[in-house]
C-alpha cells in the first residue's frame, strides 16, 4: 500500500512557520517549533519549504537503530518508537538524510511525524494559510509533476 | 453616455487593461456601471465584484474623477467622467 | 501566566548585569504590551528630560499578547525610547522570529539602560544573559551581523536584533534590524542603541508558549486565516503596499520632488503594477503571518544588478517620487543600502529630497558636496550620499541629523520646505488635499507618521470631503489613533484590520482566550484610548506644548500645483480649527493638556502631578 505523507510545495510556502505552531498544538497542547513534526526551512531571500517524515519505503532510520527501537508501520509507514527500548542515542537522526526526526526535550526519545495519528488527517494541511501543504502518495506527487510539465510544454506549443 | 473606468492593483491584474471606456445610457447611474463592468469584465466577479448583489466588494470604491468618493450607487454618473475603481484601504 | 510569562528583563549596560522582576496581570490587561506596555514601562524608568543619547534614556522592547502563538500576524513586538530625532517619545514596531523567540527565551519585556563600556552584545539563552564582546561586528551591516551572530552561538534557531553602522555612527534616524529585513524603522531607536554601545540582542529561547482555551484559538484562527485569502488582504498579498502609488498619483495626493508638486510623472515606472511585473522575486512572510505581504525585489541587469530588498510603499515613495527618482532599480539599491546601514527608508529619502531642493537652489557651496549633483533625479549622487549619511562623511554628517536640524543649521529659508512634523519626516500622503490626515500627523505623538493615527482612512475612502477641514474631523483622527493604538499594543498588524467584522469583540474575545484575561470590548476599546493618553503625558512630561503639533510650512503655504487636488493646501484658520477640534475630542483642553477628570476615567490619574494637572 503506498505511503501517504505530507508534502511541502516551495512555490507557495512563504515560510510563516505556522505549520510547526499548528503541529505542537495538536500534539503537544502547547506552541513549541522544537516539538513540532513538520520544521520549516527558511532559505532567504531564495526559498522556503517544510519537512516533514517522508514515510520512506525502507527507511535508514530503522536500520540504523542500534537497538532495533524503531519500526516502520506496516500500511501506513509511520515510524513507530519503542519507548522502553530508545535511549535517545540520535543515531537515527544523523542517518535520516532529511533532518525528519527529532530528539523530544521532555521525554528524552525521538519523534517523527504520525500524519496525527488519533486525528485521522495531518492538521498542519488543514491549517497552512497558502495551500502549500498536501497529503499524497509518491505517485500523486509525480503525476502533478506531469500535468505541470505537460501544461507548460503545451503552452508553448500553442504560443508558437 | 461615454464614461472611462480606471482600473488600478488587482483589477488591472486580472483584466489586463488600464481603462474600460462604456457607453451607457442617459440616465445611468453607478450600479450600470458596476452591472455592465460584471458582464464585460468576469475576471472581476467575486474578487472585485459581488456578482450576485451588483456590488463592489469591500473595501473597493468608486471615486468621480479624483474627487469624491461615491456613497452609494443610485447616484447618477455624467458624460466624460472618470470613474476610479480603487481598492480604498491605504497605508503602508 | 497563560501567553504572557509575567517577566520583565532588565539590564544595565554600564554595569554589565541583568535581573528579572515580575509584572503584574493587572497591568498586562492595562497596556497589553507592544507600544502601550513598552511605554509606560518608559515613563517609569526614564526621568524626565534625558538627553536620549545618554546612558539615562531607557531601550524598551516589549512583545504583543500573542508573540509566540499561532495567532494570525500576533509575533511582533514594539520598542520604546525617547527619540534622538524628535525629542518626545520615540516608539517602533517590528515583526517575525524575534518576537517570538523573546517569548520563549520567557520573558515579554527587556529594558535596557546605562552604557557599556566598549561594543558589546546580549546573548538572552533562556535564562542565562551573557554581554559578549562584539569588536569584531561593529562596522558591520545588520545582514552580516545577523550571519556572524549566527555562526558564533551555532544554533540556527538564535534571533538576532541588531544595528548597522547608522547606529553606531548615531545617525538620528537610525533603526534597529531583526531576522535580516524586518525593521523598527523610525524615530531612531537605533541611534539609542548605537549610543549604549549596544550592537545586538541575540535570543535563543526554548520553551513552549501556553494558552488559556488552545481549542477555541486553534478554531478561531483557522478561520482568521481563510478570511486572509480574501478580499480584505488582497492589496497586501498581490502587489503589496506598493499599490498606494498609483491611487496616490491619481488622486494628486503623491507627495514628489520633496513635495512641490502631488503627482509624479513616470508613476507608472515607479508602480506597485511595475515592481510586481519586473522586480519582484518572491514574496514571504513573517513568523505567524498567514497573508505574506513582504515583496522581495532583485535586480537583474544595469548597474545596480544584484541588488536585493523588500519594498513597501513608503520606502518606495521616500526613495521614489520624493526624490523624483523614477528608475526602479536604483530604488531598490537604496533601499538595499538603507537595510546594510540600518537607516529609515521615510527618513532617508525625506532628508535627501530636502538636501536635493536645497542643492538646486543654490544653498550648498559646491565644496560642501565634494562634487555631488544634487539634483532631483539623480539616482547616482543619491546612492552616493546615503552612504555618506551612513557613515556621517561630508555633508553626509548633516544630513544624519534629519531635516529638521539639518534646515535649522542650515537656514538661508531651507526651514520653509523641511517636510516634517516634530523632526520625523513625512510619509507619502499629500495632506494639502488629504485635511484629515493633515490633522492625523500633526497630532500623532512621535511626529509625522502615518501609522499612529492612520487618519488617510476618512480622507480616501470618503467618508469625509478630504479637500475641507469641518468639525468632527478631530474624532474621526482621534478614533483612528486609538484603533492604531490598540493593534500596535495588542499586537496585531494593522494589514490584518479589514478581516474583522466587529472588531472589537473579536479581538477581545482572542486576547481572553490566549491570555486568559478577561477583557470586555468596551474595556478594550478604552485601553486604546489610555495608551494615546499615556504617549501624550510623556510628551509633555518632556516639554511638549501646542506649537508642536504643526504642519510643514509647505503645506500651509504652496498649493498643489497640478492635478486632480490643484490649488489645495491647508490654512492656519482650517488646521488651528481641526486641532482644536482633536483636543476637545479628547477631552483635553485647549493647549492640548488632559484634564483630570479625563487622567481619571482612564486610570492615569497617578500621572496627573507629572504634567502639573490638579
Amino acid at each position: 500500500m503506498p505511503h501517504r505523507f505530507v508534502v511541502s510545495n516551495p512555490e507557495k510556502c512563504v515560510g510563516c512557520q505556522l505549520c510547526e505552531y499548528v503541529c505542537s498544538a495538536v500534539k503537544e497542547k502547547s506552541f513549541n517549533p522544537m516539538l513540532s513534526r513538520i520544521r520549516v526551512v527558511r532559505i532567504d531571500p531564495v526559498v522556503s519549504m517544510s519537512i516533514a517524515c517522508r514515510l520512506c519505503e525502507d527507511p535508514t532510520c530503522v536500520v540504523s537503530c542500534p537497538r532495533k527501537a524503531l519500526t516502520a508501520n506496516q500500511e501506513t509507514g509511520v515510524i513507530i518508537v519503542d519507548e522502553d527500548k530508545c535511549n535517545g542515542c540520535g543515531w537515527c537522526i544523523e542517518a535520516c538524510e532529511f533532518g525528519a526526526i527529532f530528539l523530544h526535550s521532555g521525554k528524552k526519545i525521538v519523534f517523527a511525524c504520525d500524519l496525527c495519528a488519533i486525528e485521522k488527517e495531518p492538521k498542519c494541511v488543514k491549517f497552512c494559510p497558502k495551500d502549500a501543504l498536501e497529503f499524497m502518495t509518491v505517485e500523486e506527487v509525480a503525476q502533478k509533476a506531469r500535468k505541470k510539465a505537460v501544461k507548460k510544454l503545451l503552452e508553448e506549443l500553442i504560443k508558437s | 453616455m461615454k464614461v472611462v473606468v480606471e482600473l488600478f492593483g488587482l483589477a488591472r491584474y486580472l483584466v489586463r487593461r488600464k481603462e474600460i471606456r462604456l457607453d451607457l445610457p442617459e440616465d445611468a447611474t453607478l450600479r450600470d456601471v458596476v452591472a455592465r463592468l460584471a458582464s464585460q469584465t468576469k475576471e472581476l466577479i467575486g474578487q472585485v465584484i459581488d456578482g450576485k448583489r451588483m456590488e463592489l466588494i469591500e473595501p473597493y470604491s468608486l471615486n468621480i474623477n479624483g474627487q469624491y468618493v461615491a456613497r452609494d450607487l443610485s447616484m447618477k454618473v455624467n458624460e466624460d467622467d472618470r470613474i476610479l475603481l480603487l481598492f480604498t484601504a491605504v497605508g503602508g | 501566566m497563560f501567553g504572557y510569562t509575567g517577566n520583565v528583563l532588565y539590564v544595565d549596560l554600564t554595569v554589565g548585569k541583568s535581573k528579572v522582576e515580575h509584572i503584574s496581570e493587572e497591568l498586562c490587561k492595562k497596556y497589553l504590551g507592544g507600544v502601550g506596555l513598552a511605554t509606560r514601562l518608559l515613563y517609569d524608568l526614564n526621568p524626565p528630560n534625558v538627553d536620549p543619547l545618554s546612558p539615562d534614556n531607557t531601550l524598551v522592547f516589549a512583545l504583543g499578547a500573542f508573540a509566540g502563538t499561532m495567532v494570525p500576524t500576533g509575533s511582533k513586538h514594539g520598542i520604546a525610547a525617547k527619540s534622538p530625532l524628535t525629542g518626545f517619545i520615540g516608539d517602533s514596531l517590528a515583526s517575525s522570529f524575534w518576537s517570538q523567540a523573546l517569548r520563549r527565551a520567557g520573558y515579554d519585556a527587556v529594558a535596557i539602560k546605562g552604557r557599556a563600556e566598549k561594543p558589546t552584545y546580549l546573548f538572552i539563552d533562556d535564562n542565562v544573559v551573557q554581554f559578549r564582546d562584539a569588536k569584531h561586528l561593529w562596522g558591520k551591516g545588520c545582514l552580516e551581523t545577523d550571519n556572524l551572530i549566527k555562526e558564533e552561538i551555532g544554533d540556527e534557531i538564535t534571533s538576532v536584533s541588531s544595528i548597522g553602522p547608522a547606529g553606531e555612527t548615531l545617525v538620528r534616524f537610525a533603526c534597529i534590524t531583526n531576522d535580516r529585513t524586518r525593521q523598527a524603522g523610525r524615530t531612531g531607536l537605533g541611534a539609542v542603541m548605537g549610543s549604549k554601545n549596544l550592537k545586538a540582542v541575540a535570543i535563543r529561547g526554548t520553551k513552549a508558549v501556553q494558552v488559556a482555551k488552545l481549542d477555541e484559538v486553534m478554531e478561531l484562527c483557522l478561520d482568521l486565516y481563510e478570511k486572509c485569502q480574501g478580499t480584505a488582504t488582497e492589496k497586501y498579498r498581490i502587489l503589496g503596499t506598493p499599490s498606494n502609488v498609483l491611487v496616490l498619483n491619481r488622486l494628486a495626493a503623491l507627495p514628489t520632488k520633496n513635495w512641490q508638486q502631488a503627482t509624479f510623472e513616470a508613476a507608472e515606472k515607479v508602480s506597485g503594477e511595475y515592481m510586481l511585473e519586473h522586480y519582484v522575486s518572491r514574496i514571504t512572510a513573517c513568523s505567524s503571518c498567514p497573508i505574506a505581504c513582504e515583496h522581495i525585489c532583485t535586480v537583474k541587469d544595469g548597474p545596480y544588478a544584484g541588488s536585493v530588498a523588500p519594498i513597501d510603499y513608503e520606502s518606495l515613495y521616500a526613495l521614489g517620487p520624493d526624490c523624483y527618482i523614477d528608475y526602479f532599480p536604483a530604488i531598490i539599491k537604496a533601499a538595499e543600502l538603507c537595510d546594510h546601514y540600518g537607516m529609515d527608508t521615510i527618513s532617508t529619502g525625506g532628508v535627501i529630497a530636502w538636501a536635493m531642493e536645497c542643492y538646486e537652489k543654490g544653498l550648498f557651496h559646491k565644496n560642501d558636496l565634494d562634487g555631488l549633483e544634487l539634483n532631483f533625479g539623480n539616482h547616482e549622487a543619491y546612492v552616493q550620499l546615503i552612504h555618506q549619511i551612513a557613515l556621517r562623511k561630508g555633508i553626509g554628517n548633516l544630513l544624519a541629523e534629519g531635516v529638521k536640524r539639518a534646515s535649522e543649521k542650515l537656514g538661508k529659508g531651507s526651514e520653509q520646505f523641511a517636510m516634517h512634523i516634530k523632526g520625523l519626516e513625512l510619509p507619502g500622503y499629500d495632506v494639502r488635499g488629504l485635511k484629515t490626515t493633515a490633522l492625523g500627523l500633526a497630532i500623532a505623538t512621535r511626529g509625522g507618521c502615518h501609522n499612529r493615527s492612520p487618519s488617510y482612512e476618512p480622507d480616501v475612502k470618503g467618508k469625509v470631503d478630504r479637500f475641507k477641514a469641518v468639525k468632527g474631523q478631530g474624532k474621526l483622527a482621534m478614533e483612528q489613533e486609538d484603533f492604531a493604538a490598540l493593534f500596535d499594543s495588542l499586537i496585531l498588524c494593522k494589514f490584518i484590520r479589514g478581516v474583522f467584522k466587529d472588531f472589537y469583540a473579536e479581538a477581545s474575545k482572542l486576547y481572553t482566550l490566549t491570555t486568559g484575561i478577561e477583557i470586555t470590548a468596551r474595556e478594550l476599546k478604552k485601553t486604546g484610548e489610555r495608551i494615546c493618553n499615556l504617549k501624550k503625558i510623556f510628551n509633555i512630561r518632556e516639554g511638549w506644548t501646542r506649537k508642536d503639533d504643526h504642519l510643514p510650512q509647505r503645506v500651509m503655504k504652496d498649493p498643489i500645483p497640478f492635478g486632480v487636488a490643484k490649488g489645495a493646501f491647508v490654512t492656519e484658520a482650517e488646521f488651528d480649527f481641526l486641532l482644536s477640534d482633536y483636543y476637545e475630542a479628547r477631552g483635553w483642553d485647549e493647549h492640548g493638556i488632559p484634564s483630570k477628570q479625563k487622567l481619571i476615567e482612564l486610570e492615569l490619574g497617578d500621572l496627573a502631578k507629572d504634567i502639573g494637572v490638579r
